[in-house]
């Protein structure tokens, strides 16, 4: 959560933009996470994460201060923006049947060439899960949100959250051991 | 192994955008924010007082639709002329009841022609007899015998009828 978040969002809400600024500096990298696993292109995934960006500094004063995490906010347009990124999108290809070694190795952040393909294969094996699964793996477990904030983006009780996160690892497992044989 | 596939996915940490893509992203997000002219914010006033309007005039009409159908309706209920339908009322019965007097009067005149218990069914035949010439012989000898002082034609007890 960002130092002084509460009063910097009630700025952004009342049309400030650098406070809107700050919040994207501090949200977007996540959010782009999110729209990369969950879409598994890195130009597909820019273009999501502009559109929530987006979406929410045109829609930010419907948003309401009632005890919600802002981030619960921004993952909830972002899984409607990924909801409707997979019905209007022909999918030529489905998600399982991608090749890991096609999709596009990210980042110079990661100098090691078998790190990147470690990782490449975790995102690939988180693709081949259940939507909801996805959405637990990446929120509790790669950003690292607390189970009530997971609970609320996903609009979801904690307690199905916890079990959702069970059987979401559970199948990460069998995914993973089945990209070792492969 | 939970816990390396934990360790695994906190590498995906490390996943960023490109920068040049988030610099470019941050400045059109922030400049394509709406600017709220004056003439939105009038416009949305009007239409706010508009549907306030409408909904006043719907209940108004809800509410008073009954009482003013009472001054509005063309049927005016109201001023209906009572003494108007009794007397029409009333002339209806008038014209049933002279119906039935006239019914009884040729009945009465015919059982009159034909005294006898044997001729019920005269007044009958006399009725429907009036169209052939043979039958108008039989009623006419009907008549002559009868006790009655007066004997009458049955052209002559229609025309009395008639009167």
């Amino acid at each position: 959560m960002l130092d002084g978040e509460a009063y910097i969002i009630k700025c952004a809400v009342g049309g400030d933009s650098s406070a809107f600024g700050l919040l994207y500096d501090h949200y977007q990298p996540k959010i782009y996470r999110f729209a990369l696993v969950k879409v598994s292109h890195r130009e597909e995934a820019e273009d999501l994460t502009h559109q929530v960006f987006l979406k929410a500094w045109q829609n930010i004063e419907s948003y309401q201060d009632l005890g919600f995490p802002f981030s619960s906010w921004l993952y909830r347009i972002a899984r409607n923006h990924v909801v409707d990124y997979y019905r209007t999108k022909k999918i030529t290809e489905s998600i399982e049947d991608i090749d890991p070694k096609k999709t596009p190795v990210e980042h110079s952040v990661h100098s090691n060439l078998l790190e990147k393909l470690e990782i490449e294969r975790v995102k690939n094996a988180i693709g081949k899960l259940k939507p909801e699964y996805q959405d637990v793996i990446i929120m509790r477990f790669i950003e690292d949100l607390p189970i009530r904030e997971t609970a609320l983006a996903l609009d979801k009780s904690e307690g199905a959250v916890k079990l959702l996160q069970h059987r979401a690892i559970k199948e990460l497992k069998k995914a993973l051991s089945g990209s070792i044989q492969d | 192994m939970e816990e390396d596939i934990i360790k695994q996915l906190k590498k995906l940490q490390g996943i960023e955008a490109d920068k040049r893509f988030t610099e470019q992203s941050r400045v059109l997000i922030i400049g394509a924010r709406k600017q709220k002219s004056i003439w939105g914010v009038i416009l949305k006033n009007v239409e706010l007082g508009t549907s306030f309007a409408l909904a006043g005039i719907l209940v108004i009409t809800i509410l008073g639709g009954f009482s003013a159908w009472r001054f509005l309706s063309p049927l005016k209920l109201s001023n209906l002329d009572t003494t108007g339908l009794k007397a029409e009322a009333q002339a209806v019965d008038i014209q049933i009841q002279l119906t039935n007097l006239r019914y009884d009067e040729i009945a009465g005149a015919v059982e009159s022609t034909t005294p006898s218990a044997e001729s019920k069914n005269a007044p009958v035949k006399i009725w429907a007899g009036n169209t052939s010439r043979g039958q108008q012989k039989e009623t006419g000898t009907l008549a002559t015998s009868s006790p009655s002082s007066e004997v009458l034609s049955i052209d002559e007890a229609l025309e009395k009828l008639s009167e």
